[in-house]
């Protein structure tokens, strides 16, 4: 990995509140027009004054930090081998100071259709907060996949997944959010989707396949409506991505699986 | 060049033999390159997060010292400590100066490790990479039928684990296991006399393993020709190191197989470590490593005796890492591959229609693979000749299938 990521892990500031929907703050680093692939990184927010002084929690945004730094070094190297084959690249955009609501509601089809447009594959933003009696430790982030949003706007698609830990209430969360592959799965789905629509079929059908493998190790241990919904929809898309491209006589080697049928069932 | 330095560069010679087993430690900047050792592991500086840098360092040393005990059984090998800060020690940085002085054939594995503690619990995660020169780390199968020849190369990517959660008692004593891991004994008890091993980021120095006895190796420490013992369990058995960290595993697993090509009476440990490694990650999500893994066990499987036997082994290996990791286009290929050697020589194991099927599935999810694509022109040249393995695909159709491969692999190179 670069020495960009850990020095950007300061963008993992916590802030308080769990405000309400209101205009996102601008990120001048998603705006650079740059063409590379962007990994939006905003702030993470408490859920309470007494969530904010508590040990547990920040305990727990430490390890969301160690977390992220590995799974990014992960996503780096898997944008680093479709860069060598497909002169991608693939970078953080640090949103230092941009809080959205927990709900996501700030991201409408304008805003998705915008971030899309910046290259934004994924953008990430959460809150932690302590829940129940006794109180205990909860994380809940979210992941947007504005390209997944605006191109592909179906109900059923989940261009939203939030990622609630403890997964398994009966873990301890400490044991379960070392693992961000989600970061991962989401980015390459996000550049799937963008590359699919501008008819980059070789790297579109890469970086759904990346994904789909990354999505496996997500689902180990854990199981999610939305990631199940979003591992139908990998499957699906780059299953009609590749008939795309066949019927646009894309030079290469889909031409040989045409006669290779997508299952009928849509997500 | 300083006196010391000259002695050192001999004595780095004099390891060169082919049953040399030696560790070292040295900096970053300059490393030590053995010049014949088959395979040479590098455990670079632990990257730990708050408190933990003088814990970090004190834990690579005493698994530089766990590594090289493991890899004993092989000849030929180096495992060496890397010291220096973390600009020093990048990973880009130690590729590059060690690739640099890799001669031909000659094998660098590399392990990093980032560290994180949280109150009882350690957080550790461990990525390892393989750098060799002019290395044909790949396998080739002829099908009998002239010009169709099926292959397939072992993957270059660096290896990530999932992150570890350790239970800090195991660390309890990391300090004090560190300074005694750190020691020269004269006999092979932690009550006899010793001495220390030059520490700190400019320590420079190698030694070479003579003999070993339980969990201690005596060793010829270079340049000065003193022998003494060190020992390897330190911290905790090497068992119970391996059994919280499988990536060890997976490290002399890969060591043996590297190691094999000069000695292939390693195979069975090499398998062994392999083996275990998968047994113990099965529920880890980490598929990418557990494919590799096996990938790698098929590797030594094809090494472990004749074709006519190895090849079917291999092949349910290759199988074993496309069930893992379906999505990796190294696994299918090493699984189409092997599959359409054994169907053209002899029983197939699956029918001629999937076959095809699969190699189409294959290349629907990467077709980018010059690999691949070349392999789907072997089976279709084989199945033009072989009516069994042809299944219901038309002679018309293969010919098709081929005029557009032949248009294809030009753009795919």
């Amino acid at each position: 990995m670069t020495r960009q990521g850990p020095a950007l892990l300061v963008s993992l500031l916590l802030v308080l509140g769990a405000r309400p929907a209101t205009a996102l703050k601008n990120c001048p680093d998603v705006d650079s027009a740059d063409g590379d692939y962007k990994v939006a990184l905003d702030d993470f927010a408490y859920g309470s004054t007494q969530a904010q002084g508590n040990s547990d929690l920040a305990g727990l945004r430490a390890r969301v930090e160690f977390g992220f730094e590995g799974e990014f070094a992960n996503l780096k190297k898997r944008a680093k081998a479709l860069e060598r084959a497909l002169n991608v690249t693939l970078r953080i955009a640090n949103c230092s100071g941009r809080t959205p609501s927990l709900s996501g509601s700030e991201f409408d089809e304008a805003a998705a259709e915008t971030l899309s447009d910046k290259s934004v594959v994924v953008e990430m933003w959460g809150q932690l907060d302590l829940e129940g009696a006794p109180p205990v430790p909860t994380a809940r982030i979210n992941y947007l996949m504005p390209p997944v949003r605006h191109y592909a706007p179906n109900a059923d698609t989940p261009s939203l997944v939030r990622i609630e830990y403890p997964k398994d209430r009966a873990a301890p969360v400490g044991e379960q959010i070392d693992n961000l592959k989600e970061l991962t799965a989401f980015a390459l789905v996000g550049v799937a989707t963008k590359a699919a629509q501008a008819e980059k079929y070789d790297l579109a059908i890469s970086a759904y396949r990346e994904a789909h493998q990354v999505i496996q190790d997500v689902r180990v241990g854990a199981t999610n409506d939305s990631v199940a919904r979003l591992r139908k929809y990998v499957d699906h898309e780059a299953c009609q991505t590749r008939l795309r491209a066949i019927a646009a006589h894309y030079p290469g080697a889909l031409v040989l699986t045409e006669t290779l049928t997508c299952p009928t069932e849509v997500p | 060049m300083t006196r010391a330095r000259l002695a050192l560069a001999f004595w780095a010679l004099c390891l060169a033999a082919p049953s040399a087993r030696a560790g070292m430690r040295s900096p970053c900047t300059d490393p030590i390159v053995l010049p014949g050792a088959r395979v040479q592991v590098f455990i670079l500086p632990f990257v730990a997060a708050g408190e933990l840098d003088e814990r970090g360092r004190d834990f690579a040393s005493i698994l530089q010292r766990q590594v090289l005990f493991s890899a004993l059984k092989y000849r030929s090998i180096g495992v060496e400590e890397l010291t220096g800060d973390s600009h020093e020690c990048s990973s880009e940085r130690a590729y590059d100066a060690i690739g640099r002085r890799l001669s031909d054939e000659q094998v660098a594995l590399f392990m990093s490790v980032r560290l994180f503690q949280q109150g009882s619990v350690i957080y550790l995660q461990s990525t390892a990479m393989a750098l060799a020169k002019k290395l044909d780390d790949s396998a080739h199968w002829q099908t009998g039928i002239e010009g169709a020849r099926v292959g397939a190369t072992t993957p270059a990517e660096p290896v990530q684990f999932a992150p570890r959660a350790i239970p800090l008692e195991l660390f309890a004593n990391l300090r004090e296991s560190a300074v005694r891991a750190n020691r020269l004994y004269r006999e092979a008890s932690e009550s006899s006399e010793f001495r220390d091993l030059p520490r700190g980021p400019e320590a420079r120095f190698s030694f070479s393993v003579i003999d070993s006895e339980g969990s201690w190796m005596k060793v010829k420490l270079l340049p000065n020709g003193d022998t003494g013992w060190l020992s390897a369990s330190a911290l905790a058995s090497p068992e119970v190191v391996a059994s919280v960290l499988p990536e060890l595993r997976f490290v002399d697993g890969w060591v043996g197989y590297y190691a094999l090509r000069e000695s292939p009476e390693v195979a069975r440990d090499a398998s062994e470590s392999l083996e275990k490694y998968l047994q113990s990650s099965a529920k880890l999500a980490e598929s990418e490593a557990r494919s590799d893994a096996a990938i790698l066990l098929g590797n030594v499987a094809l090494r472990m005796g004749a074709a006519e036997k190895s090849l079917p082994a291999a092949r349910a290996y290759y199988a074993r890492a496309h069930e893992i990791s379906p999505d990796s286009t190294a696994a299918s290929n090493f699984y189409l591959a092997s599959t359409t050697a054994l169907c053209a020589k002899g029983p197939c194991p699956i029918s001629g229609d999937a076959l095809h099927k699969e190699y189409l599935e294959a290349i629907a999810r990467d077709p980018t693979s010059a690999e691949l694509v070349a392999n789907l022109e072997s089976y279709y040249t084989v199945a033009r000749a072989r009516k069994e393995i042809r299944g219901e695909l038309k002679p018309e159709r293969i010919d098709a299938q081929l005029k557009q491969i032949h248009e294809i692999k030009s753009q795919l190179r």
